[in-house]
C-alpha cells in the first residue's frame, strides 16, 4: 500500500502534516508519539525577530470551534535556527518552517536564510498585514501576493515553496492561480476564518483583540469546498486543512483534491490524533482495496 | 506511562451549592499528580464542546482523582451531569506544582481557589495555617476534613453565615506573625489574588499564586492561555499555573 506522496521536492511517507501554530516546535508532543511517523511537521510561524503576541485572552470557543488571536507570539529566525530547528532534526520527517513578514523584505530575508538551512519546505504565511501597504495582508490583495511571490520565489532555489492561502476573500482560486503563476510549488489551505464572539453579560469580545481566527470542525465543510475549487483551478499539489479531526474528515480533503492534509486544532483535543488519521487512512484503503493514496486524489464522484 | 488516559467516572456528587466532587480511576497506567498540577478533561462527544477544559487536582489517591466542578458553561454543565461508569479522555498531570517550602505555610484559599489548594493543605497537614474564604456557608466544602487535617484554620464568609464574617484579607494578619519565615500559597477570585499579592509583595513575604486562564491544549503548544509576567508574556500551562506572585504583573 502507498501512502507516500510528493510536494514539490519535498517526499513524504504519508500525506499527513501538522498545521502551523498547532504543534509548536514538536517538544510538547513528542512524549506522546514518535513524531517519525508524520509526513511532516510544520513549525509556529517564524518571523525575523522574535514576537510578544498579543494580550489575553486570546482564545475562545464557539460551536464546534475555537476563535484564537495569538498574535504570532514565536522564538524569531535565529531562535528557531539555533533552539529548535536541532531538535526537530531527531526526527525522521520533513520540517516546513512557516515564514512571516510585515514587508516584502522581512519575507525575502527570513526565506533566503532558510533556504540554505536544514529545513524541507517553506510555507508562506501571507495572513500577516503589509505593514508598508497599511496593513492589508498580502493574502487577501493578490496583485500584493504576486509581488511578493515574484521577490521570493528568486530567492528559494533549493527548497519547496507552499503559499498558505487565507479563506477571507471573494474567490480564492484567484490567489491560488497567482500562487501557480509565480512558481509556487503548492499551495496549503485555509487558514483560519476571520471571526469574532461576544459574551453579551459583559459585552465584550471574547478574546482581547477583538477579532480572530476561527479553527476546527466548525470551518470543515468551508475548507473542503475551497480544496474543490481550487483543485478544478490549479495543477499544484494541494495541502488541505481545516477542521481535521479524523480519517475520515481527512480523507474529504482528499477526495476533493488535496494531496496532503495538515492537523491542526485536533492537536490541542488530542495529542495524537494526527497519528490516529494516518493510522485510520491506512485501514480505509486496505478495507477498500486502495493500493495507492494517490488514487483517492481528487476522486470525489459527480 | 502516558499523560493520556482513559477514565472511568466513579461518582459526581454535590459537595457544596453548585459544586460536585468528580471523582475518577484510571483504565490505564497513568502518573501521580502534585498539589497545584491540573488535568484536561473531556466534557463533550463528537467534539461538540471541542475542548477539553482545565481542573485542579482537588485530592489523589492510589488510582483515583477528585476535582471540584462547579458549573460555569456548556463544558462544565455536560461535565457535572456525567454519571458513574461514563468513560472520558484525560491529560495530566499538567502544569508546576506548588514548590514545598521549608517555612511556615500560609494557605489563603478564596471560594473555588480551595480545588487547588486542599491536596497542599493535606501535604503539609498540622503545619498548614489556613484562611479559607467563601460567599456563604452553602459556597463551602470539606470543612471538617480541612478543620482536622490543617493545623490551623480560619473560615469567613462575606455574610458571616459560617465562621467569621469578611473576606480573607481581613483576617492574613493573624497568620503572619514572623513575616519573614512565613510562605503564602493562594488561590482564588482575580481580584482576590491580587490583594493576596501586592499585600505579600509589600511586606516582603515569599507568595505563590495558581492562576487560570481560558486553554486549548494545555500542553504548551497553542500559547492562548498566557499572563503578563516580568519575564513576558508565560503560559499558565506550562510555566505555571502556580507563579511566584512577584513576577506576575498585576494591573
Amino acid at each position: 500500500m502507498k501512502l507516500d506522496v510528493k510536494i514539490g521536492k519535498m517526499q513524504m511517507k504519508n500525506p499527513v502534516m501538522t498545521a502551523s501554530g498547532t504543534f509548536g516546535y514538536g517538544q510538547e508532543y513528542a512524549e506522546f508519539f514518535d513524531l517519525s511517523e508524520l509526513g511532516a511537521i510544520n513549525v509556529k510561524g517564524i518571523s525575523l525577530n522574535p514576537m510578544a503576541g498579543n494580550p489575553a485572552p486570546r482564545i475562545c470557543e464557539t460551536p464546534c470551534g475555537m476563535i484564537n488571536s495569538i498574535g504570532l507570539q514565536n522564538v524569531g529566525l535565529e531562535g528557531f535556527l539555533s533552539e529548535k530547528l536541532p531538535y526537530l532534526r531527531n526526527f525522521r520527517t520533513n520540517i516546513v518552517a512557516n515564514v512571516l513578514g510585515n514587508t516584502i523584505d522581512e519575507y525575502i530575508e527570513i526565506s533566503e536564510r532558510l533556504d540554505s538551512e536544514d529545513i524541507d519546505a517553506i510555507e508562506l504565511n501571507v495572513s500577516c498585514p503589509n505593514v508598508k501597504q497599511g496593513g492589508i495582508s498580502f493574502g487577501v490583495d493578490f496583485l500584493q501576493l504576486r509581488k511578493l511571490l515574484m521577490a521570493v520565489r528568486s530567492v528559494v532555489k533549493k527548497k519547496t515553496l507552499i503559499v498558505k492561502l487565507s479563506p477571507n476573500v471573494t474567490d480564492i482560486r484567484i490567489f491560488a492561480r497567482t500562487a501557480e503563476d509565480e512558481g509556487a510549488d503548492a499551495v496549503s489551505m485555509i487558514n483560519t476564518v476571520m471571526a469574532m464572539s461576544i459574551n453579551v453579560k459583559t459585552r465584550k469580545s471574547r478574546i482581547a483583540s477583538m477579532i480572530g481566527g476561527l479553527s476546527g470542525p466548525a470551518i470543515r465543510p468551508v475548507a473542503v469546498r475551497m480544496v474543490w475549487e481550487v483543485h478544478n483551478a490549479v495543477k499544484i499539489p494541494i495541502i488541505g486543512m481545516g477542521g481535521i479531526m479524523t480519517y475520515e474528515d481527512a480523507l474529504e480533503f482528499i477526495l476533493a483534491g488535496a494531496t496532503s492534509v495538515a492537523v491542526g486544532t485536533a492537536n490541542f483535543i488530542d495529542p495524537i490524533s494526527s497519528l490516529n488519521i494516518i493510522n485510520g487512512m491506512r485501514e480505509y484503503m486496505s478495507i477498500n482495496n486502495v493500493a495507492d493514496i494517490h488514487d483517492l486524489i481528487g476522486g470525489v464522484n459527480e | 506511562m502516558s499523560r493520556s488516559f482513559k477514565a472511568e467516572i466513579i461518582y459526581n456528587r454535590e459537595v457544596a451549592r453548585n459544586i460536585k466532587l468528580f471523582r475518577i480511576h484510571f483504565l490505564t497506567p497513568a502518573m501521580n499528580p502534585e498539589p497545584g498540577q491540573f488535568y484536561m478533561l473531556q466534557t463533550g462527544q463528537f467534539y461538540d464542546p471541542l475542548l477539553k477544559r482545565p481542573f485542579s487536582i482537588f485530592d489523589a489517591d492510589l488510582n483515583e482523582l477528585s476535582f471540584l466542578v462547579r458549573e460555569t458553561g456548556r463544558g462544565t454543565a455536560i461535565l457535572s451531569h456525567k454519571s458513574a461508569g461514563n468513560i472520558i479522555d484525560v491529560i495530566g498531570p499538567l502544569g508546576m506544582s506548588y514548590p514545598i517550602c521549608q517555612k511556615q505555610p500560609v494557605i489563603i484559599a478564596g471560594g473555588m481557589g480551595i480545588a487547588s489548594l486542599f491536596s497542599l493543605i493535606k501535604r503539609f497537614s498540622e503545619r498548614a495555617k489556613v484562611i479559607y474564604g467563601a460567599g456563604t456557608a452553602q459556597d463551602i466544602v470539606y470543612r471538617d476534613e480541612i478543620e482536622s487535617t490543617a493545623g490551623d484554620l480560619i473560615i469567613s464568609t462575606d455574610d458571616g453565615s459560617a465562621g467569621r464574617k469578611g473576606n480573607v484579607m481581613d483576617f492574613i494578619n493573624e497568620f503572619m506573625n514572623g513575616e519573614e519565615d512565613v510562605t503564602v500559597y493562594t488561590c482564588g477570585p482575580g481580584v482576590m489574588l491580587k490583594k493576596v499579592a501586592e499585600f505579600c509583595i509589600r511586606k516582603g513575604i515569599e507568595c505563590y499564586v495558581s492562576l487560570e486562564q481560558n486553554m486549548a491544549c494545555g500542553l504548551g503548544s497553542c500559547l492562548g492561555c498566557v499572563v503578563r509576567t516580568k519575564n513576558g508574556y508565560q503560559r499558565v500551562c506550562k510555566e505555571g499555573p502556580v507563579f511566584s506572585a512577584s513576577d506576575i504583573i498585576w494591573d
